[in-house]
């Protein structure tokens, strides 16, 4: 995962160097589920991710659809099941997404950005005693909405809200520079 | 793998950075009412640390600036929703530094009795649509106000009587504990300093409306949280600044009375783009209690505006012996969409305690605040609180209220 968020990374960043595009930080909580399998079994878990974001806006701009691509890591919180020993384990987790986004400007200052997402997590399960199990992955996809404040010519604050396929949501916050 | 300590030390960081980064990288300018250009508590509140019965100034701003129109006319040339003639307006700090001959009597009487009234009212439902729905109505806020001036407000006195019920009270839906809310005399020592004395609310950090925000509710900061005190205020171009000392509310029983002292300062980069440090330090028989905070008020040309707060509380606790340093803050932004029309946004956090972890409570609001009549302001919020811990995984906790508050 380290490996492919690594070429990720180098590939958002040269695209959006070449492309004039906005760079993105931003902090994230997103709530999911996790599907543990133990043998023939699988178990289920509330997930609660927290961790920082980058993301690339613009990388191409077709009809006025604007693509994004984004970074996701921070830590994880699960509870799976008390047999399984994966009681309130804490873990590293990191992620990718893509989007694409439509704008509606409603000030000069001011606009509103909604889209579809595509999310590409994994997570690196670790037991109580501190044994590393193997990741688990998934993917999903979701709707989000963000009101965006334009502080400047070069600088945002944005706060996002999205819902996901397998009914999780999440929250991000943060600023954007642009390149332009 | 990180701790969470470690995430959220770079988060604070990171946080600091973004605000320092941007303060030095914006040359436009408002928190909420920093971008209505009103800048300072003053202007609309005979207290000047903020909250409390309006001034004539403020109730008039309530009555005819901030309210919805129907002329086009009127809100094309209107800066973020307010009437062209307040363009022509003294820039606050004229306005707050009036000189007394400069200051038409309002009347040939040389004092002046004013009185006023303010009611909040909030309805939320909690988990709505769920098993687990619950909803009430609380009178958040019922007070009523006389203020005694001379003719050119050099001296003032203020007295609030309102409803101050305890929690047991609140939930039995009672509202009848009747008592002197806050009482001060205020003195303009010269064009920029003023010196109260009485029964005041702390000042510290940004003094937001919603007393339920976390930066309020779990620092000691809520609506009744007044202390008899000592507070000068000082108005500058540069830098406004507040010293207050207190040693407790009449109301608490002698071991519960914080002694102590806040200061806040803010300094003035723009018009519309302000930062201000808070200090407090406070200790009653059963704990010591230390606040600091630093924020951020940005207002825009187009009337919106962010707040951003960010604080540490340590908490020692003698029984039992507990030491306590946690963390709390919040990020607001209000999004102008017409005369009298808002969009909010808001997520606010706190931490108990750091050191062994803690458990992170963060609130998320989505929601909107419209001024309809004169008088009235009115809003819908959707909340959601997401607690993370290390020990546990609870539910996230939904929440809708509405609200209307009335003053005049």
């Amino acid at each position: 995962m380290l490996r492919f968020s690594v070429y990720l990374f180098f590939i958002c960043f040269f695209s959006a160097r070449n492309s004039h595009a906005d760079l993105r930080l931003s902090y994230w909580t997103l709530r999911d589920q996790i599907e543990v399998k133990q043998g023939e079994t699988l178990k289920y878990g509330p997930l609660i991710q927290t961790g920082f974001g980058l993301e690339f806006t613009d990388i191409k701009d077709i009809c006025n659809w604007k693509f994004n691509l984004g970074l996701l890591t921070g830590l994880a919180n699960t509870k799976v099941d008390d047999t399984l020993h994966y009681e309130s384990l804490q873990s590293d987790w990191a992620g990718a997404y893509v989007s694409v986004q439509q704008n509606t400007i409603i000030s000069k200052n001011t606009a509103f950005e909604f889209g579809l997402r595509a999310f590409y997590k994994t997570i690196q399960l670790t037991s109580a005693d501190g044994i590393q199990v193997r990741p688990s992955q998934s993917a999903d996809l979701g709707i989000f909405i963000q009101p965006v404040i334009k502080l400047n010519n070069q600088t945002e604050l944005f706060q996002s809200f999205g819902v996901n396929s397998k009914n999780g949501n999440y929250w991000q916050f943060g600023f954007g520079y642009s390149f332009l | 793998m990180r701790s969470l300590v470690e995430q959220k030390f770079y988060f604070s960081v990171v946080l600091l950075s973004v605000v320092i980064f941007l303060i030095y990288n914006s040359a436009q300018a408002y928190p909420e009412f920093i971008a209505a250009r009103y800048p300072r508590c003053i202007s609309c509140h005979n207290n000047g640390t903020g909250g409390g019965a309006l001034s004539d100034f403020g109730k008039n701003i309530f009555k005819n600036e901030l309210i919805f129109t129907s002329s086009k006319k009127e809100n094309t040339g209107a800066l973020n929703g307010l009437s062209q003639e307040v363009e022509n307006r003294p820039t606050t700090v004229e306005a707050n530094n009036l000189k007394a001959e400069d200051v038409e009597p309002k009347n040939k009487n040389p004092w002046n009795w004013e009185p006023s009234f303010k009611y909040l009212g909030l309805w939320k439902e909690d988990n709505p649509r769920s098993n687990s729905t619950k909803d009430k109505f609380y009178h958040m806020q019922i007070d009523g106000n006389l203020v005694v001036s001379n003719f050119d407000e050099s001296i003032l006195l203020s007295g609030t009587w309102g409803s101050v019920p305890t929690q047991e009270m609140i939930d039995d839906g009672k509202y009848n504990r009747i008592l002197s809310k806050d009482y001060f005399i205020r003195y303009r020592l010269d064009e920029s300093l003023f010196l109260y004395f009485g029964l005041i609310e702390k000042t510290f950090g940004i003094r937001l409306a919603d007393h339920t925000i976390y930066t309020r509710s779990q620092t000691g900061l809520n609506y009744n949280s007044q202390e008899q005190s000592l507070l000068i205020q000082s108005f500058t171009d540069c830098w406004d600044w507040a010293l207050q000392f207190y040693w407790g509310n009449p109301y608490e029983i002698d071991s519960l009375k914080n002694k102590g002292a806040s200061f806040t300062a803010e300094k003035n980069i723009s018009e519309l783009n302000r930062v201000g440090l808070s200090l407090l330090s406070e200790k009653n028989d059963n704990l010591q209690h230390g606040l600091f905070s630093m924020h951020w008020r940005y207002g825009f040309e187009d009337g919106s505006s962010v707040l951003l707060e960010y604080g540490l509380q340590n908490s020692i606790i003698n029984f039992p012996d507990q030491n306590l340093i946690g963390d709390f803050g919040f990020i607001q932004s209000k999004l102008f969409l017409d005369r009298g029309k808002y969009l909010k946004f808001g997520l606010d956090k706190y931490n108990t305690d750091l050191k062994i972890g803690g458990v992170d409570h963060w609130r998320f609001l989505t929601g909107f605040t419209l001024y309809p009549l004169s008088y009235l302001e009115m809003g819908m919020d959707i909340l959601q609180e997401r607690i993370v811990s290390v020990t546990d995984i609870k539910d996230d906790i939904w929440s809708v209220r509405g609200y209307f508050h009335v003053a005049f």
